[in-house]
């Protein structure tokens, strides 16, 4: 069989062959949770239509300009750590902190400060994007600050890459030289050493079942979380863009169009179209 | 650090997921897509202790859907080719293929390829998951993702049409400028 390798065209092909499909209405969807609420065992609310999801939203609001006085009772600090070794190698290290609560993207400013990023901007726009993931979460909902600050390291790398392809395109190596020192020293980050001390990768084998059910072995690459750091740092010693952003879009998650302007295939969610 | 949603939360993913569940469907079949979107959400509902980290959710629906596509198909009493071919494609073409030479060449690949591949690339390319999503909708693992995506784009990369398409003196490299990819292109490489 020819062996053609994957390219942006071809993304942009497959992309761009999704038939159209109209855009549901406001009377569609909520025609679909009417059928949903009258299923059996279906979650019971108001019959206020979707108008209930815009008024828990201007609840959270309200709760977030008296966050002051509420973060005294109520704060994303718990104090406690992981139960358990299991919990550990699942959840992360470090404290545990309460997605919930009105000060959780104040505390994980606080707890990313040593991450670094090239502005202010990128690095508010980093927490943000945890604040945001953490939405609709409930008051039993935990993470760790070992997660927290390996995924804001992430969101890191993705910014750094940015400037690395904007000192690329331009000629502005002082840009390109730093970001290339970043990236590369990225591994040794205390946020990312704590997850990923000594990246691996080793070749695993799984039995599958194809659609025939046919049972075969299949082969394929276990690595750990931050393993393609090394490829990343190599690939921008280099001065081709489109290895990099793919690489991140691959492997990161979090480099997203606010972080990525100027390496936007880096943002696994685009679609060319 | 399960964690069961409640009736607010559930009413917050719905809002911020049905419009996808439902183009989901819509891609998929004709038949009644928001009868099966509801379904969708009533599964989610009874399954709300099992719903993954909030990120992933949206991928999870489009797994419950996939499911749900197969057995409507089952439940008409089709064979396994045609249940297989409902999951796969709509009953009747649900709009206009974007990309105007391109989209049938692509869609027709797309016919060829096994349902299963064919699936995931839709899945990445029309729905955006990412990899770690995909893993979730499919229900494996992510190394396991990853390298039936790398097999799903390197059948259609194979494709001699699609060759033609992407790599021919008039393919879609060649257009790409009237995309924007060109600069993009000329940026990196």
């Amino acid at each position: 069989m020819h062996r053609t390798s994957w390219t942006e065209a071809h993304d942009r092909v497959v992309a761009a062959a999704a038939p159209d499909v109209p855009e549901p209405s406001a009377a569609e969807l909520e025609r679909i949770w009417l059928r949903v609420d009258t299923m059996p065992a279906a979650p019971r609310r108001r019959r206020r239509g979707l108008r209930i999801g815009i008024a828990v939203g201007v609840a959270v609001a309200v709760l977030g300009t008296s966050g002051l006085a509420t973060a005294q009772l109520y704060t994303a600090r718990t104090g406690h750590g992981p139960r358990d070794a299991e919990d550990l190698r699942l959840g992360g290290p470090g404290e545990i902190l309460a997605l919930a609560a009105p000060d959780f993207g104040e505390v994980i400013a606080e707890e990313t400060t040593d991450i670094p990023f090239p502005s202010d901007a990128d690095r508010a726009f980093a927490v943000q994007q945890q604040v945001d993931d953490a939405r609709g979460a409930a008051t039993d909902e935990f993470v760790s600050t070992g997660a927290v600050r390996a995924w804001v390291a992430s969101a890191a790398v993705c910014a750094w890459s940015n400037q690395w392809a904007v000192g690329t395109r331009t000629g502005d190596e002082t840009a390109r030289t730093e970001a290339i020192g970043m990236i590369r020293a990225a591994p040794g980050w205390p946020a990312i050493q704590a997850l990923d001390p000594s990246p691996y990768r080793s070749r695993e084998t799984q039995q599958v079942q194809d659609e025939q059910g046919v049972v075969t072995n299949e082969h394929y690459w276990d690595e750990s979380q931050f393993y393609y750091l090394a490829a990343l740092g190599d690939a921008v010693e280099q001065r081709r863009i489109d290895p990099v952003a793919l690489l991140l879009a691959e492997h990161n998650g979090y480099c997203r169009g606010g972080l990525v302007p100027d390496l936007p295939r880096a943002d696994p969610m685009v679609r060319w179209r | 650090m399960a964690h069961q949603v409640d009736a607010h939360e559930f009413e917050y993913l719905y809002g911020a997921t049905a419009r996808d569940v439902l183009a989901y469907v819509r891609r998929r079949t004709a038949a009644d897509a928001e009868d099966l979107c509801a379904e969708v959400y009533a599964v989610a509902w009874r399954r709300r202790a099992d719903l993954p980290a909030p990120m992933l959710r949206r991928a999870w629906l489009f797994g419950v859907a996939r499911t749900l596509l197969k057995e409507q198909g089952r439940r008409r009493g089709r064979d396994q080719a045609l249940v297989e071919e409902l999951t796969a494609r709509p009953e009747q073409p649900a709009g206009e293929a974007g990309g105007d030479r391109a989209g049938p060449v692509v869609l027709a690949a797309l016919e060829r390829l096994s349902p299963g591949d064919r699936e995931i690339l839709r899945l990445v390319a029309w729905e955006g998951l990412t990899p770690a999503e995909l893993a979730v909708a499919l229900g494996v693992r992510p190394g396991t993702a990853r390298v039936r995506l790398h097999r799903a784009r390197q059948a259609l990369a194979a494709d001699p049409e699609v060759r033609a398409l992407v790599e021919g003196p008039s393919g879609f490299s060649n257009q790409a400028s009237a995309y924007g990819l060109s600069l993009y292109r000329s940026m990196g490489e």
